[in-house]
C-alpha cells in the first residue's frame, strides 16, 4: 500500500476517534452548563477538566497525523531530488485522475 | 534563482489543491482532523470559562438567617402566602398541601423566569407563561416545558411561626 492510500485510512480513522472525543465535549458543555445554570457548581470544574483531557487527547492524535504528513512529504521531496522532477505529484500541472 | 524560488512557492500551494482523486482525499482528511481538533479546543476553552464564572462568580447557596415568612395559623390547607427569601428579589411561595403540610418553593419558572401560582384543586403550581405544571409537594416539573424542579426552600416552625432556613438548589 502507498503513502497516500495508508494516510486516507489512517486520518479517516483518526478523524473518527476525534470527532467522537468532540462529541463527549459537547455533552460535557451541554451538562456544565446546564448544571451552572441550576447552582450545582461542584459539577463544573471535573466538566471543565475532563474536557481538557479529551483536548489533549485530540492533540496527540493531531500530532501522529502531523508526523506521519510529515513522513510523507520528506519521501516525496527525496523521491524528486532523486529522479529531478518536481514535488506534489501533480506539479507539472497535468491532471493523472480516472479520465 | 529567483525562478526556482518561485516554482518552490508554487509547488507548496499546489500541494493542499491536488488534482489526482486519491491526494484530494488524503489532504481532506487531514484538514478535517486539523478542524476538528481546533474544534476541540474551543470547546475545552469553554468549559473553562464555565469553570471561572462558576468559580468567580457562582451563587453561593443560600442559608443562614432565618427570615419569618408567615404564621401557620393563618395558612388553610390549599393555602398559599407569597414571600421573598433570600433576598428581596427572589420571589417564593408558602403553601399548604392537602396534607395539611407547609412546603415552599421559589416561585420563578425554571423555564423562562415567570412566576407560578398554586392551584391547589389540581395539586401543583401552575405557569401560567406557557402553561408548565409542578408538583406542590416536590416542585418535580409533571407537565410543559420546564425540565428542571423548582428550588425548595427549606423551613422550620416555631410556635406558631414559619421560618425560611436556606435554599435548596
Amino acid at each position: 500500500m502507498d503513502a497516500p492510500r495508508q494516510g486516507i485510512a489512517l486520518f479517516s480513522a483518526i478523524g473518527l476517534l476525534i470527532a467522537t472525543l468532540v462529541i463527549i465535549q459537547l455533552w460535557l458543555l451541554a451538562a456544565a452548563l446546564d448544571a451552572l445554570l441550576g447552582g450545582h457548581v461542584a459539577v463544573v470544574l471535573p466538566a471543565a477538566v475532563a474536557s481538557m483531557l479529551l483536548f489533549l487527547a485530540n492533540g496527540g492524535l493531531l500530532l501522529l497525523v502531523r508526523g506521519f504528513d510529515r513522513r510523507v512529504r520528506t519521501a516525496g521531496a527525496d523521491g524528486a531530488a532523486g529522479s529531478g522532477v518536481a514535488t506534489s505529484g501533480q506539479g507539472s500541472g497535468e491532471p493523472n485522475g480516472p479520465s | 534563482m529567483e525562478k526556482q524560488a518561485q516554482v518552490r512557492r508554487e509547488a507548496r500551494w499546489r500541494e493542499d489543491f491536488p488534482i489526482d482523486w486519491e491526494r484530494d482525499h488524503y489532504i481532506t482528511r487531514r484538514e478535517m482532523a486539523k478542524f476538528l481538533t481546533l474544534g476541540s479546543a474551543l470547546l475545552a476553552g469553554m468549559s473553562t470559562a464555565i469553570a471561572v464564572v462558576a468559580r468567580w462568580f457562582g451563587r453561593a447557596p443560600a442559608g443562614g438567617a432565618a427570615v419569618l415568612v408567615g404564621r401557620a395559623s393563618s395558612i388553610p390547607t390549599g393555602g398559599s402566602v407569597l414571600f421573598r427569601y433570600p433576598t428581596e428579589e427572589d420571589p417564593c411561595i408558602l403553601v399548604r398541601g392537602s396534607d395539611g403540610v407547609l412546603r415552599a418553593f421559589s416561585q420563578v419558572c425554571t423555564h423562562l423566569s415567570c412566576a407560578v401560582v398554586h392551584r391547589p384543586a389540581e395539586g401543583g403550581l401552575f405557569c401560567p407563561c406557557h402553561h408548565g405544571w409542578f408538583d406542590a409537594a416536590s416542585g418535580i416539573p409533571t407537565a410543559g416545558p420546564p425540565t428542571r424542579r423548582l428550588p425548595r426552600i427549606r423551613l422550620e416552625v416555631v410556635g406558631d411561626g414559619v421560618y425560611a432556613v436556606g435554599k435548596e438548589v
